[in-house]
């Protein structure tokens, strides 16, 4: 574990930053229109974040002990804030940054916090439903996830574990229903516990049945996008969190290296918003797939059915497609999952491995391709890459959930649930 | 251009056996621009992968190489997987435009009235599915059967660009794809 001084005091940089440009904003009176603040502080602990990860610290501050993929996720997190679309930037999005990275990096240096995140879940619900982003349904999704795995966390054991994923896994949908919204900064969060409480699951009974159930989860989502009408069905990446919930638990031998891969492919994919940049989870989808075939047992027909079943949903229907506007913000997630989708085994903390055949065919690929390319436009062709933003970048116009209307019954509801959430994390042994 | 590019960068890979099933599927289902080639292709290769036991192409080539080609190597499920995975990158192949491979069959007085198509236009389409299916059912490595490799290429081109120019095919590529992973998971 490397830290320094200059990592910890980064690392209350990334903490604070968000939550500091809403307060200097409000003190030199900018409007409420002015987001260049909450944009500038989300980008500072972005920023942040990637420095930290990419120079292998690992800070200790007070109870905030970030590992690697706590460090990931919060600059994913930060990410996600600067991507949201402009009509739902509302500076409470940059105190829910601050109170996400809070719960993202809690813990003591090698044991990552359990109920840093489950209260970082609760108050975060509570901070984004004042933004009158979400809608009903999904706040009362959110609200009961974060219950779910606030019990789980107060039971402990197998049991206790099981309903932490089932929980995250709930959280997780919810938040990433819709992209592009304040609601989404939910899901790294939702991730990392799940990645962090599944492997106390690995190799069991329950195992085995709750990466069945996350996966008929994962292919309903994806076959209710090819069947529901358009504008009401899920966005496409939100078949992708069950999943990588379902390879952390571990059913199979080698479902756990695919895990990581997935959520960073997940987060990426949520980035962006178009059906195309589901390829972001090609890596993690590559090694599941690797694995389910290896697989001994009953869970690896089961699984695999489930898979087909997924990639067939997620390829029917309607893709969704918008006219969408590149963003500065968008042309760094595209290259950073090209990146990734490229080689995945240079983002060291996800710790794939076994993917030297695949990172191999995606260099003659890209070489080939762009040779063919060239010499396809020396020929007179026409380079037709326009379209490829409008199916990588989802339009401002894509809603899957109409706002709620703010009442003080809701925001009493949303409040109380995370009042219960945080009374079951309090016990002797938390 | 993306798609001549994608189909070119399929082709690399399977010609030089190099890379893994993932890539190609996702070479061959963009390249061909239709959701049941790339379905189908995905159902072959991910059958020539289980029943390999190695999702690399160079393994799979290699395995070839040693315990004899696909097509006529192995159980009768196994053999059967090979032929099915082939006769799925077969019909999964579309000729370019795609909206005439999916229009109702020409009359023949339309046919004699359609413009003539160059040759390398209709192969360059097709090439990369032809030389996958060869691949998977005669397709030993360099230290195997090499020249029978060759001659189930050239064979697979001549089949699949005269299917693709005849008519599309989606349902029966899907299907045999399917059977294909059937029994490599039956002969597993």
């Amino acid at each position: 574990m490397t830290s320094s001084a200059w990592a910890d005091a980064l690392l209350v940089a990334v903490v604070l930053a968000p939550l500091a440009t809403m307060v200097l904003a409000v003190a030199v009176a900018a409007p409420n229109h002015d987001q260049r603040w909450t944009i500038g502080g989300c980008a500072i602990a972005a920023m942040g974040a990637a420095v930290l990860l990419v120079s292998g610290q690992h800070p200790h501050v007070s109870r905030l002990a970030p590992d690697d993929v706590a460090l990931a996720a919060a600059g994913a997190t930060a990410f996600l804030a600067i991507g949201v679309r402009a009509s739902a930037r509302a500076p409470t999005v940059a105190a829910a940054v601050t109170v996400v990275t809070c719960g993202i990096a809690s813990g003591s240096p090698g044991h990552p916090s359990t109920v840093g995140p489950v209260l970082a879940i609760a108050a975060a619900i509570v901070l984004l439903t004042l933004t009158h982003g979400p809608g009903r349904i999904t706040i009362a999704a959110l609200s009961t996830g974060a219950v779910v795995v606030a019990a789980g966390v107060r039971t402990g054991g197998h049991g206790g574990a099981a309903a932490v994923i089932i929980g995250v896994a709930l959280v997780g949908i919810a938040a990433s229903i819709s992209t592009r919204r304040a609601i989404n900064l939910l899901t790294p969060l939702a991730l990392l516990l799940g990645l962090h409480v599944a492997p106390a699951l690995t190799d069991t009974a329950q195992a085995r049945w709750l990466a069945v159930a996350l996966g008929v989860a994962g292919a309903g989502l994806a076959l209710l996008r090819a069947i529901a009408p358009r504008g009401a069905a899920p966005a496409l990446c939100a078949a992708l969190v069950p999943w990588t919930l379902a390879a952390a638990v571990g059913p199979l031998s080698g479902t756990g290296v695919a895990a990581r891969a997935l959520a960073a492919g997940t987060v990426i994919a949520l980035a962006l918003g178009g059906p195309l940049a589901l390829l972001a989870a090609t890596p993690g989808g590559a090694l599941l797939a690797y694995a389910i075939a290896d697989g001994q047992g009953w869970p690896r027909p089961v699984l695999a059915v489930l898979v087909l079943a997924t990639v067939f949903g997620l390829t029917q229907g309607h893709a969704g497609v918008t006219a969408a506007r590149l963003r500065v913000v968008d042309v760094i997630a595209i290259a950073g999952g090209a990146w990734f989708v490229l080689r995945p085994t240079s983002w060291t903390w996800t710790r794939v491995a076994g993917l030297r055949a695949y990172s191999d065919g995606a260099a003659l690929a890209v070489a080939s391709a762009l040779i063919a390319g060239v010499l396809v436009a020396m020929t007179g062709g026409r380079p037709a890459t326009e379209p490829l933003a409008s199916w990588m970048v989802a339009g401002e116009d894509q809603d899957s959930s109409p706002p709620a209307r703010l009442g003080p019954g809701m925001v009493a509801a949303t409040a109380l649930t995370g009042l219960i959430a945080a009374a079951l994390v309090r016990s002797a042994r938390l | 251009m993306p798609r001549a590019a994608l189909l070119a960068a399929a082709f690399a890979l399977a010609v030089t056996s190099r890379g893994d099933v993932v890539v190609l599927t996702l070479l061959l289902g963009f390249g061909a621009a239709r959701r049941a080639s790339g379905l189908a292709s995905a159902l072959a290769l991910t059958a020539a992968f289980v029943r390999w036991g190695s999702p690399a192409l160079g393994a799979i080539a290699g395995g070839q190489a040693v315990l004899g080609p696909a097509g006529w190597t192995g159980s009768a499920a196994a053999v059967a997987s090979a032929w099915c995975s082939a006769f799925a990158l077969v019909f999964a192949a579309v000729s370019w435009p795609v909206a005439a491979a999916t229009a109702p069959a020409p009359s023949r007085r339309d046919r004699r009235q359609r413009a003539p198509r160059t040759l390398a236009a209709s192969v360059y389409p097709v090439a990369p599915f032809a030389i996958a299916a060869a691949d998977v059912v005669v397709g030993p490595a360099p230290g195997g059967a090499l020249a029978l490799r060759v001659l189930a290429s050239v064979i697979a081109l001549v089949v699949t660009t005269l299917v693709a120019r005849w008519r599309s095919l989606p349902l029966l590529a899907c299907t045999s794809g399917a059977l294909a992973l059937l029994c490599a998971g039956l002969a597993r």
